[in-house]
């Protein structure tokens, strides 16, 4: 029984002293460290999966300013994970949702909310003057975004990334440590990146990674322990297991390498082959054969229609489907145990979601000889928004 | 009982399949290979898993950017050839870019 309540310790009062009793009697936090996190701030970047729990511990942990970015609002599919937001908020935004509840768990924390999706506009003005930021955004463009505004203004960032079982958490642009780029130099083409709608995600496992998160980010503050600078976590929930690998900086790193050739934000979406300008990516895209939903609506009209798989799993099935044109189910996991029943002399349209499952099928395809195979782009979504209506789109 | 090597004698390694690339390798996490460094290694990875080596090799054969590989924690663009040896323990792990939050 360290510290009693009523007895003001350093500059925090009575009731903060007891709030924060259990950890300041670790020595390695004490009234100073405490302090230290009263006049802290931490920029959590998307109030989602990952952004939920790292939200929730550092509010709890009395960081005194949150800021939390985020143009999007609460869906009713987000709580199965986005633990920061209740079924009441479902159609609110999330910063305002996330505000709510950071000063119901902590009224002294000050909240900054940021209800836009961070670009290069703006991102230098809002990541600036935090001492942490926390990376949880679910997209490529503004992991790139996050990370050269980061390293341009010189305020370490604790990373995070999942996906289905698995994650990733390190700490990036932190003194002579590596940068996001000096590990990812380019962003995969867009046909290889399956979001969380499209590839699912155990709830818990942003729970994981987010306090992890948050873990590291309260270390930075307090500087105590050993970061993952220059170190990559790696979570595996299935095996559970957690390893790690080694990180370097990149001294060629277009960003923190020793002849920088970004200096300024950069177009991200462009860079990440997104839609504002897909030739102009600089990466490497597949070369599957595609077709449009407009020609495919055209070519089953007329004479031979192709054939059409749906390589989906069955309830997304349940959700849309185009039956109605003689397509099969046949999920991609069971794919090779069909070829026998396919003629690769056919015309083959293969299509999923939104086409990344099924750029794979047709490579599959293929490499198994089917010349004729194509893949339909912008998958069964983009038929519901531009060809039939009626379908819902998930 | 363990099995350190297999019929050609050679150590019998394991390469980790991030969840990402399990679709190009029919679902499995796990592949064994029996070689004596991790150049023979990919070698092998060209060989006999097609699909997983369109996804990590460029067509000059050189890995994407977007993917690393690690030789028991260590990233293999800095692995000097001495330590470029496998051993029964030896694991490769595949870590691609992941965005989801
Ligand atoms: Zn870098």
């Amino acid at each position: 029984m360290a510290i009693g309540a009523g007895r003001r310790v350093a500059g925090l009062t009575p009731e903060e002293t007891l709030r924060y009793h259990r950890q300041i009697i670790l020595p390695q936090v004490g009234p100073a460290g405490q302090e230290r996190l009263k006049h802290a701030s931490v920029l959590i970047v998307g109030a989602g999966g990952l952004g939920s729990p790292a939200a929730l511990y550092l509010a709890a942990a009395g960081v005194g300013r949150l800021g939390v970015v985020d143009g999007d609002v609460v869906e009713l599919s987000n709580l199965q994970r986005q633990v920061l937001h209740d079924t009441p908020s479902v159609g609110r935004s999330k910063t305002e949702s996330a505000g709510r509840r950071i000063a119901r768990i902590n009224p002294d924390v000050r909240i900054e909310e940021y209800p836009v999706r961070l670009d290069s506009g703006n991102a230098m003005s809002i990541l600036d003057g935090w001492d942490v930021v926390v990376d949880g955004s679910d997209n490529f463009p503004t992991r790139y975004l996050v990370n050269d505004a980061c390293v341009l203004l010189g305020v370490p960032f604790v990373y995070g990334a999942i996906f289905r079982f698995e994650g990733q958490a390190s700490v990036f642009a932190h003194g002579d440590g590596p940068c996001y780029r000096c590990l990812f130099r380019d962003p995969p083409p867009p046909e290889m990146v399956p979001s969380c709608a499209e590839a699912g995600v155990l709830g818990v496992l942003p729970g994981l990674v987010g306090t992890i998160q948050a873990t590291e980010a309260i270390k930075l503050v307090l500087g105590i322990g050993d970061p993952l600078v220059g170190r990559l976590l790696l979570v595996d929930t299935l095996a559970m297991q957690f390893r790690e690998v080694e990180l370097r900086r990149d001294p060629g790193c277009a960003v923190c390498g020793d002849a920088p050739t970004i200096t300024e934000l950069i177009d991200y979406e462009e860079f990440c082959g997104g839609a504002a300008a897909p030739s102009a990516a600089p990466v490497e895209r597949p070369s599957v054969p595609e077709i449009d939903v407009e020609e495919l609506r055209a070519r089953i009209g007329v004479g031979q229609p192709p054939r059409i798989l749906d390589v989906r799993e069955p309830h997304e099935w349940r959700i849309s489907n185009l039956e109605a044109y003689g397509a099969r189910l046949v999920p991609l996991g069971q794919l090779q145990d069909v070829l026998d029943e396919l003629d690769p002399a056919e015309d083959v349209v293969i299509y999923c979601r939104t086409g990344h499952r099924s750029a794979i099928a047709v490579q599959q395809l293929a490499s198994a000889g089917f010349e004729k195979a194509l893949n339909l782009r912008g998958g069964i979504n983009e038929w519901a928004r531009r060809i039939d209506p009626s379908l819902p789109t998930y | 009982m363990i099995v350190t090597a297999g019929v050609s004698g050679l150590p019998r390694m394991t390469v980790h399949v991030p969840a990402p690339l399990r679709e190009l390798t029919g679902g499995r996490d796990r592949l064994h290979f029996e070689a004596r460094t991790v150049d023979d290694v990919l070698e092998l990875i060209r060989e006999t898993e097609p699909l997983l080596a369109g996804r990590l090799f460029a067509d000059d054969g050189s890995v994407r950017r977007y993917i690393n590989l690690f030789l028991n924690g260590a990233d293999l663009r800095h692995l000097e050839a001495a330590d470029r040896t496998v051993s029964r323990d030896s694991v490769l792990s595949i870590v691609p870019s992941v965005a989801g939050g």
